[in-house]
């Protein structure tokens, strides 16, 4: 393998890891302020794939991206009012239980609506646009992704670091009654991190699909699996944890195809998750719990 | 100002506060004692919504309020120091300071220099993560966050637990 062709596939991997950077911030953020794993976050992945498909049909472009962003947005708070919320004052293992139900609700709703076959997904114009450097090939999409992913984790860290409502997320995921003691809304703090995650993941669906270029109702659970796993990697909870574990994992599984080991592309994964968890459960950036009596 | 009714409160299947009764009035310091477990801690927690009552009525100038939620007690003016601290650990002390007045949208300046002359040890930890402070430190953290917030009333739950006699002395005599 000459440099050039190195080259190309480590392209491939950041470009792959950058959308499940994005994808993954959504597991860590919900996690960080419910102590829950979003079962149905890959799955409000794949449905902003058919927001695309729909909305594109009716709107240029831009408007496209823009309703389907708004319509994620929507089908995430939606589902933390109707699913998770009633649950605030249960054990964390029926919420969990809740997400897993919500994650088959809409993949068998997405069959039934939208039928098993794939879908085509709409190209935006450019995108799929071949350019190079030097004597790397690759879609203008490939090239974007890892700069949309760095552009958005520096918005979100300064959002969550710099600002007010940022200030109560990190309040309330620490101590919720500390933090509504100083007059946060939980719920609404909880909406708006779900709104955020929704947003993450419609980009990162965008990103992913355009290069995909299918989506089907169970597009979404592999995808969503690696995606945890890579918050799960950096530390559950963490953000930088989290972009570290997509692009580690988009990296690692674009080297095995290029080594002519596709079939491990999905393994790899899961050995990565099951190493994890024997040596370092908590993750590369994991939070250690101190107790100050 | 504030007028507790017979109230009662379940808390884990057992009746932990039993119809008290009080009244707390402007300008006025009132104490709660009694031994462990005889509802002291649950009945601040109800006043400041973090707890439901199962009877009973708070009143606060005219209003009942006992079914509202804990924030929107505090933009009433009741503020609750917890039992226990509960500073924000990941948080610097500065920021545990501003996030007390997280409903003001005034300027804090002021208030944030009257804290730091009044808890001089705070100002030098300005950007100490709380959760590296010392017991008693973190708890003057926690009660200069709950000041920030301009309360009308302020309750302390085991304010002195942990603190130096000089600065429980200092501290009570802070009129707010």
């Amino acid at each position: 393998m000459n440099l050039s062709i190195i080259l190309q596939h480590s392209l491939t991997g950041i470009s792959l890891g950058g959308s499940y950077a994005l994808i993954a911030i959504g597991y860590t953020l919900v996690y960080g302020i419910l102590r829950l794993i979003n079962f149905a976050h890959g799955d409000i992945f794949m449905m902003a794939g058919y927001f695309m498909i729909f909305s594109y049909s009716i709107f240029p472009w831009y408007i496209a991206i823009l309703v389907t962003i708004v319509a994620t947005i929507i089908l995430g708070v939606v589902i933390e009012k109707s699913a998770y919320k009633p649950l605030r004052q249960s054990p964390k293992m029926s919420v969990m239980i809740s997400a897993i139900g919500v994650s088959y609700l809409l993949q068998n709703l997405a069959t039934y609506l939208f039928s098993a076959l794939p879908r085509e997904y709409p190209e935006i114009p450019g995108l799929k646009k071949i350019f190079h450097i030097g004597n790397i090939y690759a879609s203008l999409v490939t090239f974007l992704t890892p700069v949309v992913t760095i552009v958005l984790v520096i918005f979100l860290l300064f959002l969550i670091n710099k600002t007010k409502i940022g200030m109560s997320m990190r309040a309330v995921s620490k101590d919720y009654e500390a933090a509504s003691l100083m007059g946060i809304k939980l719920n609404k703090t909880i909406s708006f991190t779900f709104a955020i995650g929704s947003f993450l993941a419609a980009i990162g669906s965008i990103l992913y699909f355009t290069d995909r270029m299918t989506v089907f109702p169970f597009s979404g659970s592999m995808p969503g699996l690696k995606c945890f796993v890579a918050a799960v990697f950096g530390g559950i909870g963490s953000i930088p944890g989290a972009v570290l574990g997509g692009f580690f994992l988009g990296i690692g599984e674009t080297i095995l195809i290029a080594c002519g080991q596709s079939t491990f592309s999905d393994a790899f994964t899961f050995i990565v998750l099951i190493i994890m968890l024997l040596f370092k459960p908590t993750g590369l950036f994991g939070e250690k719990s101190i107790d100050k009596v | 100002m504030l007028r507790i009714e017979n109230l009662k409160v379940n808390y884990g299947g057992i009746e932990a506060v039993k119809g008290i009764s009080f009244d707390v009035e402007d300008g006025k310091i009132v104490t709660l004692i009694g031994a462990n477990g005889a509802g002291k801690s649950t009945t601040l927690r109800t006043i400041s919504g973090l707890v439901r009552k199962s009877s009973g009525s708070i009143i606060f100038n005219g209003d009942e309020i006992s079914h509202l939620d804990a924030s929107d007690i505090v933009k009433k003016g009741i503020t609750l120091c917890p039992e226990g601290r509960r500073v924000f650990p990941d948080m610097t002390v500065l920021e545990n300071i501003k996030i007390g007045a997280y409903l003001r949208n005034d300027n804090l300046q002021n208030d944030i220099n009257k804290i730091y002359s009044m808890f001089p040890i705070l100002q030098e930890r300005n950007w100490q993560l709380a959760g590296t402070l010392s017991g008693g430190e973190q708890q003057m953290l926690a009660v200069a966050r709950s000041l920030m917030s301009n309360p009308k009333i302020m309750m302390l739950d085991e304010p002195s637990l942990g603190l130096a006699p000089l600065i429980v002395k200092e501290k009570y005599n802070k009129r707010y």
